[in-house]
């Protein structure tokens, strides 16, 4: 290595915010566990509906490969809400003001923190994906499906973690930063098409899914289980997520410009 | 070392204020100071008088409600990248990173400062020595006592050789021996043209360690100036004299050359210019009006009796956030923002 090798900024912040997911494995180990659980026993409480006619008509060849996606979700809304701890855990050490006051341009201390998410995200979708296809779950539209799911989850990942970002920025507290964190994560997963097929579903609670971002991604897998890829479904997802960022992120980096 | 703007010196803070949204009183309230090259500076004050605030503005963390502040002639609030580029800081909490060891710790820190890779390493070795961190530096920040983080975070503030350097209270959670050792650093980085800009709480170190202190209270300086000069106007020092008929040998003092002021009681009170020179005298004086002094005790004004004089009380240093031991043990390290 010559004597003038620099690492890119962006490395080392990223490295850095992976490092910590490195170093206290538990972290990933908790978004993952659950997620795995709920998989082996919602698979199993709802096996009786997968043999309904109703159920058989959509499509699915079993609960378990429809229940899939939801869990590959409902690990990134852990993630996400371990985002806004880590930015939290930051601001307490003092560490984001040595990197505040550090050369370094401040869009890249936030830049680094998605790509750390992201890693993570793919990471763990990627696990889950494994285990429920090792429990037997299979999509219609094969292994791109799986690929389309993990890209769609991440990117929701990401845009769910600038709102728990957001929270841990304007609260500047940890216990606050959890509590809402943990408070918005069920009721998103449970107003949406996870357990249930959007037609299963009553009407209100139809409309509430439509205003739901999770929903979108969590059906897009859904019918990649179900009928294989659908162009209508994946740019419905598209824009979604793309409403989602831009109201978010926005507020996030205004967040972050003004806590310095 | 940096290179400094122009030659001006090295902070320039003038009619500085600073108010929090809903708090009726601003917490730095129009202050101005001068800070040259190679200067140690102190800024001294009772807990809540505007230190942390005037540190962190000049540190480009906190924008001023008003007033300027220039470190090496560039604006903190106009011309912040510039201003980070010559700056170290090691804040009144420590900022070191629990998931890194002590030496990555330190590598890191001069990374981001784009020193090369193989530099921030040499450099990182060099400060674990300096700062006697080697037998942890291999370790976890995470696992360190009170004192090392602080010893870890020093040494942080300073991989990066700045050209002006501030610690916010930074002998808090120290042992007395790394205090010694922290104010050698200091005097010889300051030699080498380093200034340093630093609160405390402690004033007898201040007293040894600063060149110049102004003592801050309720966002406001109300005095400056070298530690010698401030104690001096405080009216000098003082004799204690233990002597029979200390009302007799109050009038006699009274009005003796060197002698601003006596308060006689159990141990009569002489107030001097300077105590030293006016001992024998004032001994000799009684003994020749048939009071014999047996026993006198020499007290050198210390910057207490300069904050008495100005604050009206004395500074209580704050407790140490994290452990004041220094020790191999963890102890827990909670964390507050400074408000």
């Amino acid at each position: 290595m010559s004597d003038d090798f620099r690492l890119p900024v962006i490395q080392l912040l990223t490295v850095r915010n992976i490092t910590r997911s490195i170093r206290t494995p538990m972290l990933v180990a908790i978004s993952l566990i659950q997620p795995a659980l709920w998989l082996v026993l919602f698979s199993q409480i709802f096996r009786g509906l997968a043999g309904t006619t109703q159920f058989r008509a959509l499509g699915y060849g079993s609960y378990l490969s429809f229940f899939l996606p939801g869990m590959v979700v409902l690990s990134m809304l852990f993630t996400a809400l371990q985002s806004g701890m880590a930015m939290m855990s930051d601001i307490d050490s003092g560490m984001l003001d040595k990197l505040l006051i550090a050369p370094v341009r401040r869009p890249l201390i936030l830049l680094a923190r998605v790509l750390a998410d992201v890693a993570t995200m793919t990471a763990q979708a990627v696990i889950l994906i494994v285990i429920g296809v090792a429990m037997g779950a299979r999509f219609r539209a094969g292994w791109p499906g799986f690929i389309v799911l993990v890209v769609f989850a991440v990117a929701f990942g990401v845009a769910w973690a600038s709102v728990s970002n957001l929270i841990a920025l304007r609260t500047r507290n940890s216990e606050l930063t959890m509590v809402l964190g943990f408070f918005l994560t069920l009721p998103v997963l449970f107003l949406s098409t996870a357990f249930f097929p959007k037609p299963l579903l009553p009407g209100w609670l139809q409309a509430v899914t439509a205003a739901n971002p999770a929903s979108y991604v969590i059906e897009t897998g859904q019918r990649l289980a179900a009928t294989g890829n659908g162009w209508g479904q994946d740019l419905r997802t598209l824009v979604a997520l793309a409403v989602t960022a831009a109201v978010f992120v926005p507020l996030t980096m205004t967040a972050f410009r003004a806590s310095a | 070392m940096l290179i400094l703007a122009k030659d001006g010196p090295a902070i320039e803070v003038s009619d500085l204020v600073k108010g929090y949204r809903g708090s009726r009183a601003p917490a730095v309230a129009g202050i101005s100071f001068t800070i040259g090259r190679g200067e140690i500076f102190g800024l001294l004050g009772p807990n809540g008088s505007g230190k942390t605030t005037t540190v962190r503005i000049l540190v480009t963390l906190l924008r001023q409600t008003a007033g300027t502040a220039l470190v090496g002639g560039f604006d903190t609030s106009r011309q912040a990248p510039r201003v980070r580029r010559l700056i170290g800081y090691a804040g009144q909490f420590t900022g070191v990173d629990d998931d890194l060891t002590v030496r990555e710790n330190l590598a890191y820190a001069a990374m981001l400062q784009r020193i090369p890779h193989n530099e921030s390493w040499r450099r990182a070795d060099a400060l674990i020595g300096e700062f006697a961190l080697a037998e942890v530096a291999g370790q976890r920040a995470s696992r360190l006592s009170g004192g090392l983080r602080r010893r870890l975070d020093l040494a942080r503030a300073l991989i990066h050789r700045p050209a002006v350097l501030f610690l916010d209270e930074p002998t808090t959670g120290l042992d007395p021996q790394s205090r010694g050792a922290l104010w050698d650093r200091l005097r010889a980085l300051a030699a080498g043209g380093t200034s340093v800009l630093l609160t405390t709480q402690y004033l007898e170190e201040a007293d040894r360690a600063c060149d110049r202190i102004a003592i801050l209270d309720a966002g406001r300086i109300v005095v400056s100036g070298t530690p010698a000069d401030l104690k001096e106007a405080t009216g000098g020092g003082q004799l204690l004299l233990t002597a029979p008929d200390s009302n007799r040998a109050a009038s006699l003092l009274a009005g003796f050359p060197g002698v601003t002021g006596v308060q006689p009681g159990d141990r009569l009170a002489v107030f001097c210019r300077d105590p030293a020179a006016s001992l024998v005298p004032v001994i000799q004086l009684l003994g020749s009006e048939g009071i014999a002094v047996t026993a006198a005790e020499l007290a050198q004004p210390t910057l207490d009796d300069v904050f008495l004089r100005y604050i009206g009380s004395r500074p209580r240093p704050e407790a140490p956030v994290t452990g004041a031991v220094s020790g191999t043990f963890a102890v827990g390290h909670g964390r507050r923002r400074a408000s």
